[in-house]
């Protein structure tokens, strides 16, 4: 496996295949923090393909030294947030789609056994506003460090460090509630952040 | 990577959690219109590179021509 130095190198010639490593390795990534920040798969399949576009466009002035997965997940966040800041009329129209059928488990049994916790989790996280949902995901469910969250955000590692904080306190009581409350959370899923409400929150906190 | 700590229950059941992907045809797609999208930049970016080139050899020609025209002249002066 080519090392992402060498395959920055050769994006930044036109190297096709260099493209297609790095697309295979970071696809899933930033389509599942897409997924999990907006609750919608045609929405997030939108961003993946501008994010992965703008690393074509911009794959000239890449510095040698790029880390393709948080330069992505930096994209595709700004992406998002700016949609939500535009108030998209066909967004805003779009209804919830809640995370729930994992892909990963496709099986009756499988889904079965992991199914309940795993959507306990993902309707917790949708249900925090996007300020957490985004350094939870990142963080904790993407394993990125508090300074690539920082990076990837624009926060100082202090404030990533506040933010998981009050989201841990916020997910701990989303999964202590019995199951009927946090399943009617499922009704208002953040899709979109019913379209913008909630994209003001990014800027609202932290001082 | 994960930091040491993000090491509570609530924490590692997130870590768990599956990874989504596009489906594939949009994914197929997507990766598609990637390529042509960099074949088109990458010709963008050699055109001008290719022009310069032609420019400056139609100039060392036009130097080499210059500088026999020149010599010649000199040969002809030197000859009265």
């Amino acid at each position: 496996m080519s090392s992402e130095h060498e395959l920055v190198r050769r994006l930044r010639e036109g190297d096709e295949s260099a493209f297609d490593a790095l697309y295979a390795r970071y696809r899933g990534l930033v389509f599942s923090f897409l997924m999990r920040l907006t609750g919608q798969r045609a929405g997030s399949e939108d961003l993946v393909q501008e994010a992965f576009l703008r690393l074509v466009r911009h794959a000239a002035k890449l510095e040698a030294d790029t880390r393709v997965g948080v330069w992505l997940c930096t994209v595709a966040r700004n992406l998002y947030v700016s949609q939500l800041r535009q108030a998209d009329v066909r967004l805003r129209a779009t209804s919830p789609e809640p995370i729930l059928a994992s892909p990963a488990l496709d099986s009756p049994f499988e889904r079965a056994v992991a199914s309940e916790l795993e959507a306990r989790l993902e309707l917790a996280v949708q249900s925090l506003p996007l300020n957490l949902r985004e350094v939870v995901i990142l963080a904790l469910v993407e394993g990125f460090s508090n300074d690539d969250v920082g990076e990837i955000l624009g926060l100082r590692p202090d404030n990533v460090r506040q933010r998981l904080s009050r989201a841990r306190k916020l997910l701990e009581i989303a999964l202590s509630e019995p199951r009927s409350p946090t399943s009617s959370m499922l009704t208002q899923a953040p899709a979109y952040e019913r379209a913008h409400g909630r994209a003001q929150e990014t800027e609202s906190d932290d001082g | 990577m994960a930091e040491p700590e993000h090491d509570d229950a609530v924490s590692s059941a997130l870590q768990r959690l599956p990874r989504f992907d596009v489906s594939e045809p949009r994914a197929e797609a997507i990766r598609m219109r990637a390529h042509v999208e960099l074949r088109a930049l990458t010709a963008s970016r050699r055109k001008p590179l290719l022009r310069a080139a032609v420019r400056a050899s139609e100039l060392a020609v036009a130097t080499s021509y210059g500088l026999y025209v020149l010599s010649r002249i000199v040969t002809l002066l030197s000859m009265h």
